[in-house]
């Protein structure tokens, strides 16, 4: 006899249906989440490595120290910080970003600016990485210049030290030039509390008549400064001096040296702000505006002009 | 005809409802892959949020290795002589004068290369033949002037040993002189200041800071050279998604999406996290849970540090 063979009643695909349908559709939404933060998260690591890649050209000898124009000023590099986005009003009330210029025997600014624009879109400086994703790229830098003719340490960079003085040798008679004091070791003369662990023995052997005899290294005092002991005694204070800023107390053995010394009045260190924005759902070139799936990465750092002067 | 029936109604029982486990059972598969990769996906994102923050301080770090070449090119012999010191070197030894030549008076006049070496201040006891002015391991010898601010008044005498370097090292760091943002010279800070580079009402993107975390001579023992010698300079950056309320912000889009209105706040979200397992009847569940408010405020206000590391060759050039 032959076997009656029985379907799928509708009962059954109903119900399947119903199931499949209950847990499919919360799946495809978990996997379509998982697979949009892939994405968020691929943009990210790509905006980190071209934020890295252009900020470790920034600091490279490759940029000149005096080819950044921090202002934006210049247009040698095809851009102008007026044209190109600013700052909010509440950051540096708009701020133009900064520009390149052309120096003498230094890298063309045009050349520089395609560190930051594949573009050359004048508006707007825009990146494209290797995948073809855009990335608008912001660029704001600062100078820290030479306030004066003097070090001020609470206004300007300033390099400070000790200075490296020494004794005198004559102390085998026991006989403490300096300052004109009295030659007796027992004393403890005051030479000993001043500088108790920075006398460096140098093979001078007359009697020191200038300041820099005491100090080797130091500027060389005005012509014709013939100071008194007693004066001499206040100008190695004065020259020593540093204000603590709370106490105005001296505090000795610092000195301050000011960049306009090193022939450095335009400044000798200069910040570097680097900004990317992008949208992980969008390329820039379509004109879309932003919206909260817009994605940023800042980076800060900072270049010395260590060129050879 | 028994049997027939018999048969055909366990035929029917045997096939019935077999769809439905095929179903159910894909669905477990699917469920299970799912938040598989949920999970993965939401760690990835994290971790990428991190690198982010971690390469935020690693520039801090090499920008505070610019600011000390700027400094070691302009204050070359004050660099060398707060390195020599810091390791009892004399800077000034002349290896083309005998020692003891002259007796005790030479003693003084060319000290040899180490004279951080003695217990005996020559000055106080000229007979003294050991050429010494301090003992590098003792305690201190000599009191520090008093009422002198900065001047080092405890610790061992290989601490005051190092304080030219102490006080060579100090400004090449943020914060400095003052320790706030509006008396120090270089700053990194999102709340609005007048900065020295940027101008008045500034903004940083976030908050960091930098310093100089060692100065280390690498002359190998009984190597050294008298006039050069090779450092090691070590810079630590930090950066934080928040500091005293200060958040991480743009400059360039505000709260609306907009370049109008107040800086728009980076800080990461709080995380939510998908465990999966078996609930009723067995079947899986993925169980979400945002993350505690304490453990996030905790995690925003943690430093993320980074360190540069360069090796200079200086020496002494007047």
């Amino acid at each position: 006899m032959k076997e009656l063979r029985r379907g799928v009643t509708l009962i059954e695909i109903l119900i399947a249906t119903a199931i499949l349908a209950a847990v499919v559709i919360p799946v495809a939404t978990f996997i379509i989440g998982g697979m949009r933060r892939t994405e968020i998260s691929k943009h990210s690591a790509i905006a980190l490595a071209l934020g890295a890649n252009i900020m470790d050209s920034l600091l490279s000898a490759s940029v000149p120290f005096g080819s950044i124009d921090p202002k934006g000023t210049s247009g040698d590099g095809g851009v102008s910080g007026g044209a190109l986005p600013k700052t909010l009003p509440s950051v540096a009330n708009k701020r133009p970003q900064a520009t390149f210029k052309n120096t003498t025997g230094g890298p063309p600014a045009a050349k520089l600016e395609g560190i930051l624009n594949d573009r050359k879109k004048n508006d707007t400086r825009v990146k494209v990485s290797e995948e073809g994703l855009e990335f608008e790229v912001f660029f704001f830098a600062g100078v820290y210049a030479d306030d004066g003719t003097k070090p001020a340490i609470a206004k300007e960079l300033t390099f400070c030290y000790v200075p490296n003085p020494y004794v005198p040798p004559d102390a085998v008679a026991a006989n403490h030039k300096i300052l004109g004091l009295p030659a007796s070791p027992a004393t403890k003369n005051p030479i000993d509390k001043l500088f108790p662990y920075t006398r460096v023995h140098e093979a001078r052997i007359n009697p020191p008549t200038a300041i820099t005899d005491y100090f080797p290294g130091w500027p060389k005092p005005p012509a014709g400064y013939k100071p008194s002991p007693g004066q001499l005694k206040d100008d190695i204070k004065k020259a020593f001096q540093e204000f603590d800023t709370k106490s105005q107390d001296p505090v000795f053995f610092a000195s301050f040296q000011d960049q306009r010394d090193f022939g450095r009045p335009n400044g000798g260190l200069i910040k570097l702000v680097l900004g990317l924005r992008w949208n992980p759902n969008t390329n820039i070139n379509q004109g879309v505006g932003y919206s909260k799936n817009t994605r940023e990465l800042w980076l800060v750092s900072f270049k010395g002009d260590l060129a050879q002067k | 005809m028994e049997p027939l029936r018999t048969r055909t109604a366990f035929s029917r029982r045997q096939r019935g409802g077999f769809a439905i486990f095929i179903v159910i059972l894909v669905s477990i598969v699917l469920s299970v892959f799912a938040v598989i990769l949920w999970s993965i996906e939401s760690g990835s994102s994290h971790e990428t949020e991190l690198i982010i923050e971690k390469k935020q301080a690693e520039y801090l770090a090499k920008g505070a290795q610019q600011h000390a070449l700027l400094k070691f090119r302009y204050l070359p012999t004050e660099l060398y002589d707060a390195v020599a010191y810091s390791i009892g070197k004399n800077p000034y030894y002349d290896f083309g004068r005998p020692l003891k030549a002259g007796g005790a008076l030479d003693s003084l006049l060319n000290p040899g290369p180490m004279f951080f070496t003695g217990t005996k201040d020559p000055l106080t006891n000229p007979a003294a033949a050991a050429v010494p002015i301090i003992n590098r391991s003792g305690d201190n010898i000599f009191a520090p002037p008093s009422g002198v601010s900065g001047f080092p008044s405890s610790g061992t005498a290989e601490d005051q040993m190092k304080y030219l370097l102490t006080f060579y090292e100090a400004d090449i760091a943020t914060d400095y002189p003052g320790g706030g943002k509006d008396d120090s010279i270089v700053v990194v800070t999102s709340e609005p200041h007048n900065d020295i580079a940027m101008g008045a009402g500034w903004r940083d993107p976030f908050f960091g800071s930098y310093v100089v975390e060692s100065l280390a001579i690498l002359g190998l023992t009984g190597g050294k050279l008298y006039d050069k010698d090779s450092i090691l300079l070590t810079t630590r950056g930090q950066v934080y998604q928040v500091f005293n309320n200060i958040h991480q912000i743009s400059l360039v889009t505000d709260e609306s999406f907009g370049a109008t209105g107040n800086p728009r706040q980076l800080t990461e979200g709080r995380r939510t996290t998908s465990t999966a397992k078996f609930g009723a009847h067995d079947f899986p569940e993925l169980e979400q849970s945002f993350e505690a408010l304490s453990d996030y405020q905790n995690r925003l206000s943690t430093a993320r540090t980074e360190i540069a590391t360069g090796l200079y060759s200086v020496s002494r050039q007047k």
